[in-house]
């Protein structure tokens, strides 16, 4: 696989039809497949792709606005390029999609984190991850430690590409057994772990910032005329630092688990993602990304929605 | 040198306790201990550094009340009083840097410096510095005593110290402990010399005099072309200092509160007319590497940067500064 990519993305470069190939590269921290731009023939050979590339390249795509792009794309960058076309943040035909069947990605921040001793080497074999550390060689179930967003991901393959690398995989399942887990919990519980996984922020905005739909260049969180969210960590001002950015999210985030994968002090923020976009799909047959032409969730008006959660 | 066994440790515990709070080592943070036991965490590297306890996250300044057309201030400064045990060199000598900010000349700052001159430091020689460590490249090492009050080494089950500074060698003389002993003493050195060795040291000579000749230097689109533009390097750094200070409203009150701010933030240099000096994330990454290998050098003779490796773990992406001084260094300079 890694040596299919380097020579499509090699060729694109030679050729001139790309000035830059959006991919991964093997990075210093065990468990680190990190985001590479190449830009010429002998960088490719650092280009790579494990389930330990978490973040999502769509992020990079607005910023290469004036240039020819390659991007090595799962099904949920694909998403995330349909949604920010709809948008109109970027134009299709100036990106080259390589396509990548994905199995999910890992958790790969909070495995490193429990395996609590300096870790020497990593591979995958047999669906197991198996981790050499200073003292010992464990094994964990790859099943286990992947991404929620993954587990039940109803689309891992690229919507669409120029070039597809690999075979196309089947779907996990679909649905959301996780939210409906968190749903039969009486509110005070719900309440509870929304409290205890909001308190752990930092508000060093590395869940904005990776991910692909939150392109605004002023977000409210930072607006100072009006202010919306006070700084600092009162509760009242954290808590709704989060809701409005999940809110905000309603129709575009495309449940790739970005954010949550890259957050340093492990807030889980997919539980909440994840519920809005349930209610979409269940309540509006709405599921963001997959049609570039359709206006943005929030962008169209139709007399037949439901308005029963109105007040 | 003293030296009391770790399973002795309240004979300590106590006479630190009597100072104030007693901040341990935990996974996540610098934590307040309860009991003696405490002391002997073996958390080599603790996530949020102290930093956290001079510096916090949030810190109210000022409170105001509005009554009617009155309007009432009150002053807030939050203090500290204790002591650190178990700070490794890496994060005292952060300290260290950190006073050289606020702590001279125009620039003290009275929030910071009524808990930092309340605050003792005790020390602990890091004995499994980590993949990511390369502080001896900035002329110390994990057993250097000098940004301490106390300093101590955890040899077998005993636990060695002496007192560095005026403050800390009254403390060590009023506590009930014997003299190491001869073999003791000779174990730490060996293990001094085994363990600073296995920290991977970067040659960045010149790198200050190379970055000044570096400002428009293509290399700042390579470094920064996979950042983020978050937080998370500069918030865990042990010697990132930038705040932001701002008025919270609330109905007929607020308080003016001071947060901490990242040079790597949009925000950080957008000014009221909207003019950023600093508009693309190349320029941002340019001043973070500039503050810490230039401008503090050139203001303190100092790096900026002590090699802890927090910054190379925390971000998402997995920017590892020693890969960016290296690609620096290799630059070549265009005429
Ligand atoms: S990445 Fe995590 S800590 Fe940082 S702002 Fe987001 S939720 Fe908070
Ligand atoms: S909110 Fe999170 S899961 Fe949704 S698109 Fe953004 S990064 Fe991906
Ligand atoms: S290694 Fe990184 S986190 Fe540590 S002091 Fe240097 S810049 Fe800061
Ligand atoms: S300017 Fe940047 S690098 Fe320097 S202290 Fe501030 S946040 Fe850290
Ligand atoms: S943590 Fe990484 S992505 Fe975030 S600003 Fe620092 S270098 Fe950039």
């Amino acid at each position: 696989m890694v040596k299919k990519i380097r020579e499509i993305a090699r060729k694109l470069l030679e050729e001139g039809k790309v000035d830059v190939v959006l991919g991964y590269e093997k990075g210093t921290e065990p468990l680190s497949e990190r985001p590479f731009v190449a830009r010429t023939v002998e960088e490719v050979e650092r280009l790579t792709y494990s389930p330990f590339a978490i973040q999502n390249l769509a992020t990079y795509l607005p910023r290469f606005n004036n240039n020819k792009v390659a991007i090595l794309a799962r099904g949920c960058t694909t998403r995330a390029i349909n949604v920010l076309i709809s948008e109109g943040q970027i134009e299709r035909d100036k990106i080259y999609v390589i396509g990548i069947p994905c199995n999910g990605v890992i958790k790969t921040r909070e495995l490193r984190e429990s395996i609590g001793e300096e870790i020497e080497d990593v591979s995958i074999q047999n669906g197991e991850i198996v981790i050499k550390t200073t003292t010992e060689e464990k094994k964990v179930k790859f099943e286990d430690w992947l991404n929620i967003s993954c587990k039940y991901c109803e689309y891992p393959n690229p919507l669409f590409y120029d070039v597809l690398v690999g075979e196309e995989v089947k779907p996990r399942g679909g649905g959301y057994p996780d939210v409906e887990d968190y749903e039969k919990l009486d509110e005070d519980k719900r309440w509870e772990i929304f409290e205890a996984e909001m308190s752990k922020c930092v508000r060093c905005y590395a869940c904005r910032q990776s991910c692909p739909m939150c392109y605004c260049e002023h977000c409210f969180v930072d607006s100072t005329e009006p202010r919306w969210v006070e700084p600092g960590f009162d509760k009242t001002d954290l808590e709704s630092w989060h809701l409005i950015r999940v809110l905000h999210m309603a129709g575009r985030c495309v449940d790739c688990g970005t954010c949550e994968l890259v957050c340093p002090e492990g807030v889980k923020l997919l539980f909440l993602t994840r519920k809005v976009a349930r209610d979409l799909k269940r309540d509006f047959d709405y599921v963001s990304g997959l049609n570039p032409e359709k206006p943005p969730f929030f962008g169209e008006f139709r007399y037949d929605d439901k308005g029963d959660f109105i007040l | 040198m003293k030296r009391v066994p770790l399973s002795e440790l309240e004979r300590i515990y106590e006479a630190l306790k009597s100072y104030g709070s007693v901040w341990v080592r935990k996974k996540n943070a610098y934590e307040t201990a309860e009991t003696p036991e405490e002391l002997l965490s073996t958390v080599s590297k603790v996530k949020k550094p102290a930093k956290f306890i001079f510096l916090p996250e949030e810190e109210p300044l000022l409170a105001f009340v509005q009554d009617g057309k009155n309007v009432t201030f009150q002053e807030v400064i939050r203090e500290a009083k204790g002591v650190i045990f178990g700070i490794p060199p890496c994060e005292a000598k952060a300290i260290s840097l950190l006073d050289l900010n606020f702590l001279q000349g125009e620039g003290e700052d009275i929030y910071y410096k009524k808990r930092r001159e309340n605050v003792l430091l005790f020390g602990l020689a890091c004995l499994a510095p980590d993949s990511r460590c390369f502080c001896t490249t900035f002329g110390y090492g994990p057993f250097t005593e000098s940004f301490t009050d106390i300093f101590g080494v955890v040899v077998d089950d005993v636990l060695l110290f002496e007192g560095i500074t005026e403050k800390g060698k009254d403390l060590v003389k009023n506590l009930d402990v014997e003299d190491a002993k001869g073999e003791e003493l000779k174990k730490l050195e060996a293990m001094k010399k085994e363990i600073t060795e296995r920290v991977k040291k970067l040659d960045i000579q010149g790198i200050q005099e190379k970055l000044a000749r570096m400002m428009d230097s293509e290399i700042w689109d390579k470094i920064s072309s996979s950042c983020l533009g978050c937080g998370a390097c500069t918030y865990y750094c042990p010697t990132c200092y930038c705040f932001d200070i701002q008025d919270v409203e609330r109905p007929n009150w607020g308080y003016r509160l001071r947060t901490w701010d990242s040079c790597m933030f949009t925000l950080y240099t957008l000014e009221g007319s909207g003019h950023n000096p600093r508009p693309e994330l190349k320029y941002r990454w340019r001043n973070r590497l500039m503050h810490k290998f230039n401008y503090y050098p050139v203001l303190y003779q100092e790096f900026g940067c002590v090699g802890c490796g927090r910054c190379i773990e925390v971000c998402p992406v997995n920017i590892d500064i020693r890969e960016i001084l290296m690609e620096v260094k290799n630059e070549p300079i265009r005429a």
